[in-house]
């Protein structure tokens, strides 16, 4: 449990302020493994990550003085482009085939490859669309339910039952 | 797994990816979408009329009031302590401050011979590193002067780092997941911590792929000397012997160090045999069979657990030695924290054992152990800390020193800490960015250790580690005749 999680279980609400450079700090790297989790290797995600955040960039001025439309924005701008990106690679290779494709040389890469990550990933791309999208706001860009079903349309505790049974899911598969 | 372990595999961007976007988007033009003709006007009149009306104020005010500037006055939130070094420090940035804005004393001394960064550094500069590691706000902590003065040369190397990033051990990740969220709220540097395990952090570290490694066991002090690396505590924990047992409550329970060898080594089969008996004679045991759990992959918490019992049982000692991975069979091999907190829980008669912050993150509780002062302790933060107290931290190159076993009525005999390990020197771009976090975290990351479970580092060791940092860069300065305190 992160303390932002225990902050948010006592209802007090979370300290931000408008700031771009930390804005791009914070939300980077949530955007980034969000994309990560919906693409097939680091090189995807990046490259996914930085089109929502130029996209975003061109016009955040829109946002000045309201950080949660910001954020809501960013989101469903990373969803897009996450989907767009998705429709377009359709009739290229098989996910399991992608799995399999090397990440890269470098001995980070080469670490990371092995990682639990790697396994995770694959057994969350067998996942049914929708929990395949939780599971990246959740447990990728590391959103609460609630800022989930924002985003996603969803009710809050429709949220949490899907998130449960992927979780289910992925425990029983691991 | 679960919810904290799918958190923790959450992927990392790279620190090049983060920065080469950064600067692509800083160059991209900002459109103003919605901002007709007549509505710019409109802002730009307003503008103006709010422009004139501050200007006006300004002259006003300028005319009537002396611009009063103290040079070398103690100014600090809460005034000086007694039992401090007086360490004078303008803290309004905005005040027209001399050219020695940082502090007389430190100034003096950085522009003569230790540390060359600090001469010739913009006076903001100086102001900015005085701010960002809180020489203004007057810690509790006695600084030495050379310690402040190091901090200072320290904060001003890693001024314009944007991103920090470090791989190591699992333990430490929930909290420098944590610290990392405020400290960019504070000093907008973002911190990637990569749970990657001990040893691909120090691989990761050695192929300089991150600036940072966190180990749970500290390197030796040949080791650390072979490498060219230092090494320093950073945040403590421990391992807790959990076990389920129907119609008894897991504190209720005492062992001692040879007890749980024995039962280890299968000696000992039955709750209600007596070794347990006579050392819990107020608790009805019962008859359970116990089922030993262990961990069948590799990790620290095994590690600490074997070293423990080794200390107690020469026979545990032969037959397993100080081991990450042990196979107890006939038991129950379980992978994790999650999956020995599962087993345990579900098996009556079952013993495991834990990391101490992922037993107290999830409410698990642990057995009571009798320590070498024969004392019955609980894992506590108290008793933890007692073991961090009793440690001869100045003994070991590196303040590597075991926390396992150690004296002290209070001390929980299976403690831990989570060492930091860097590359000299310490005044470089990146590394000098990742001391000021570990000086930021040791000043304000209390709260959050204590909240997820941790157990801080008491400032009477941070003054040693600050004493060590201000050493190394010393003897950068003199050209390696010196070595650091604790590190050779």
């Amino acid at each position: 449990m992160t303390l932002e999680d225990t902050r948010a279980a006592r209802g007090e609400a979370p300290t931000q302020e408008l700031d771009w450079d930390a804005i791009y700090a914070d939300q980077l790297p949530r955007i980034y493994a969000y994309c990560r989790y919906r693409s097939r290797s680091d090189a995807e995600a990046e490259d996914l990550a930085a089109r929502t955040f130029e996209k975003a960039w061109l016009a955040r001025d829109r946002y000045r003085s309201d950080l949660a439309g910001f954020s809501t924005w960013l989101y469903r701008i990373a969803q897009n482009v996450c989907a767009d990106h998705h429709r377009s690679r359709r009739d290229h290779l098989p996910i399991d085939a992608a799995m399999d494709t090397p990440a890269g040389d470098t001995p980070e890469q080469r670490a990371s490859r092995d990682s639990d990550f790697e396994r995770m990933s694959r057994l969350v791309a067998s996942l049914p669309e929708r929990e395949r999208e939780l599971i990246a706001l959740r447990y990728g860009a590391d959103l609460g339910n609630q800022f989930i079903a924002r985003i996603t349309g969803l009710s809050v505790s429709n949220v949490s039952t899907i998130l449960h049974r992927a979780v289910r899911a992925l425990r029983e598969l691991w | 797994m679960n919810d904290e372990f799918l958190r923790h595999l959450r992927p990392r961007p790279r620190a090049a990816f983060v920065h080469e976007l950064k600067s692509r988007l800083d160059r991209l033009p900002r459109s103003r979408p919605g901002v007709s003709g007549p509505a710019y006007l409109r802002t730009l009149l307003i503008a103006l009329v709010i422009g004139g009306a501050a200007f006006a104020v300004t002259m006003m005010s300028t005319r009537h009031e002396p611009v009063v500037v103290q040079v070398g006055a103690p100014v600090s939130q809460s005034g000086p302590r007694s039992d401090e070094v007086a360490m004078p420090v303008s803290s309004q940035p905005s005040a027209r401050a001399p050219d020695n804005a940082l502090t007389p004393a430190i100034v003096h001394d950085a522009r003569h011979d230790s540390m060359p960064r600090i001469a010739g550094v913009a006076p903001d500069a100086r102001q900015r590193a005085a701010d960002r590691i809180g020489v203004a706000s007057a810690a509790p902590v006695v600084l030495e002067a050379s310690v402040a003065q190091a901090l200072a040369g320290i904060a001003i190397a890693g001024e314009g780092v944007h991103s920090i990033r470090g791989a190591g051990g699992v333990f430490p990740a929930a909290i420098y997941n944590e610290w990392s969220r405020q400290y960019l709220r504070a000093n907008k540097v973002s911190l990637a911590y990569d749970w990657t395990g001990s040893g691909g952090g120090l691989k990761l570290l050695q192929n300089r792929l991150v600036t940072f490694a966190a180990l749970d066991v500290p390197m030796s002090g040949a080791e650390l000397k072979a490498s060219g690396l230092f090494q320093f505590p950073m945040v403590a924990g421990g391992v807790v012997p959990i076990i389920h047992l129907a119609g008894v409550k897991s504190s209720q329970v005492r062992l001692d160090a040879s007890t749980l060898a024995r039962i280890y080594l299968g000696e000992i089969v039955r709750w209600s045999d007596p070794p347990i008996a006579q050392l819990n004679p107020d608790v009805a045991l019962p008859n359970t069979r116990i089922t030993l759990a262990y961990r069948m992959d590799s990790s620290t918490t095994t590690q600490l657990f074997t070293d423990y019992l080794s200390r107690s049982t020469t026979w545990f000692k032969s037959r397993y030695g100080v081991r990450s991975q042990i196979d107890v069979s006939p038991g129950a091999a379980v992978r994790g924290d999650d999956g020995m907190a599962d087993l345990v829980q579900r098996t009556d008669g079952a013993i495991g054992y834990l990391d101490y912050v992922y037993a107290k993150q999830h409410g698990i509780e642990s057995i009571r152990l009798i320590n070498k002062e024969g004392a019955v302790v609980p894992a506590t933060p108290e008793s933890l800390q007692s073991a961090i107290a009793h440690a001869d931290w100045l003994s070991a190159p590196g303040f590597g020193v075991s926390l396992v076993d150690l004296r002290g009525e209070q001390t929980w005999p299976m403690s831990s800490a989570s060492f930091v390990v860097m590359r000299e020197p310490i005044d470089q771009y990146q590394t000098a960015a990742a001391v000021q976090f570990f000086d930021w975290a040791y000043r304000n990351g209390s709260e959050a250790a204590k909240e997820l479970g941790y157990v801080a580092i008491p400032p009477s060791v941070v003054s040693h580690v600050r004493a060590s940092w201000a050493e190394a860069l010393n003897r950068r300065a003199a050209g390696g005749a010196q070595s650091p305190r604790g590190q050779d």
